[in-house]
């Protein structure tokens, strides 16, 4: 019998804020949600995997609006102060451009309010006492289609189980899916 | 309904350093090692092939990651034959390179932080040329992109890879998955 490659991560539980905002879980383990200034996941990292795949299809309220990701461990997340270092490249009609902040958290997509976004996040040992690392290939509807992959490391080595997505500014609105990579 | 991803177990893995070992389930941990081959995973049940690994480097330094495609626990070595074109972010520079080869780029390894990369490789069991892509996570400086895409011209069915490095050992995990044809 083969196995199963990749396996659908069922949220423990999820919160969401933002001004009527709404998210739930649906019986395949994917997350319905609309108008969400934040989005956490929990329980979606465990013991059982080392390696995380998330896709994620989105609409942002506002234009070009920036995508920030944060770490979590029982319901709280991980702000310490320059731990995320996310490095980018970014192609937008014929300018390439590139970049590396340190922060509270992690700046990783791009999306739009007019057309759809799309998220494809590596996440290795999240789970692990270890430094996370990240890796992102998003489309970004901006300026119709915006392409800007990015790398991210979380020094602190702490046993995540969740994480929490956020755009900058306003709310985001979609469906994610969290998958672990069967080992 | 089919899995179209599957977790391919190797027939055997052979490194030098401390430990590789196969998990039940197919996956291959490895301590400190410089070199890392896992065989028989390759195989005509699958044409393309999805390969996660993530990895701590021994040291501080930036390593590159190699490969060489293997059959039956040899390499190929074959001179000239890998040829890897580079994508490389890191603060505001971006640059480029292509590297010709009897081995290829795959990645970066660095101690600053645990690293990552997913290989997408395609054809490897078939008798012609085989071609792969990486995406990576390169904890360098905090963290830096180093992305592959490579070629292989040898028209010859392989089984596995071998793994090295420029310098220094890692430790981690790596799986390999066949993309249901």
């Amino acid at each position: 019998m083969p196995t199963n490659g990749l396996v659908v991560m069922t949220p423990t539980s999820i919160a969401s804020t933002g001004t009527g905002n709404s998210s739930s879980i649906n019986a395949d383990g994917s997350v319905d949600f609309a108008s969400c200034a934040t989005l956490s996941l929990n329980g979606v990292f465990t013991s059982s995997y080392d390696n995380y795949m998330v896709v994620m299809r989105s609409v942002a309220s506002n234009n070009a609006e920036t995508g920030n990701i944060r770490l979590r461990a029982s319901g709280s997340d991980n702000s310490t102060a320059s731990s995320y270092t996310r490095q980018y490249i970014a192609a937008n009609g014929t300018s390439v451009t590139a970049n590396r902040t340190s922060g509270s958290d992690a700046f990783i997509y791009n999306s739009d309010d007019t057309q759809r976004s799309g998220l494809i996040l590596y996440l290795f040992g999240p789970y692990l006492v270890q430094p996370t690392a990240g890796r992102t290939t998003p489309v970004s509807g901006f300026d119709n289609a915006y392409l800007l992959d990015a790398a991210f490391t979380h020094n602190q080595s702490t046993s995540y189980d969740g994480f929490s997505l956020y755009p900058a500014t306003g709310s985001f609105s979609g469906l994610l899916t969290v998958f672990g990579f069967n080992q | 309904m089919k899995n179209g991803l599957i977790l391919l177990t190797p027939t055997s893995v052979d490194h030098t350093g401390t430990s590789a070992t196969i998990s039940a389930n197919g996956s291959v941990s490895f301590t400190a090692v410089t070199q890392l081959r896992l065989n028989g995973v390759f195989s005509a049940n699958y044409d393309n092939y999805i390969i996660v690994q993530r990895q701590l480097e021994s040291t501080t330094n930036a390593e590159i990651v190699y490969m060489r495609l293997s059959d039956g626990g040899a390499d190929n070595s074959t001179a000239s034959s890998y040829v890897s074109q580079t994508l490389n972010a890191g603060s505001t520079t971006v640059a480029a390179t292509r590297n010709t080869a009897d081995i290829a780029r795959i990645s970066i390894s660095d101690g600053d932080s645990n690293d990552g990369f997913i290989l997408n490789v395609y054809g490897p069991y078939l008798a012609q040329p085989t071609a792969w892509r990486s995406i990576t996570c390169v904890g360098d400086a905090g963290a830096r992109i180093y992305d592959y895409a490579g070629t292989h011209n040898q028209s010859t069915s392989y089984d596995g890879f071998n793994i090295t490095l420029s310098g220094g050992s890692i430790s981690g995990r790596v799986a390999v998955y066949g993309m249901r044809k």
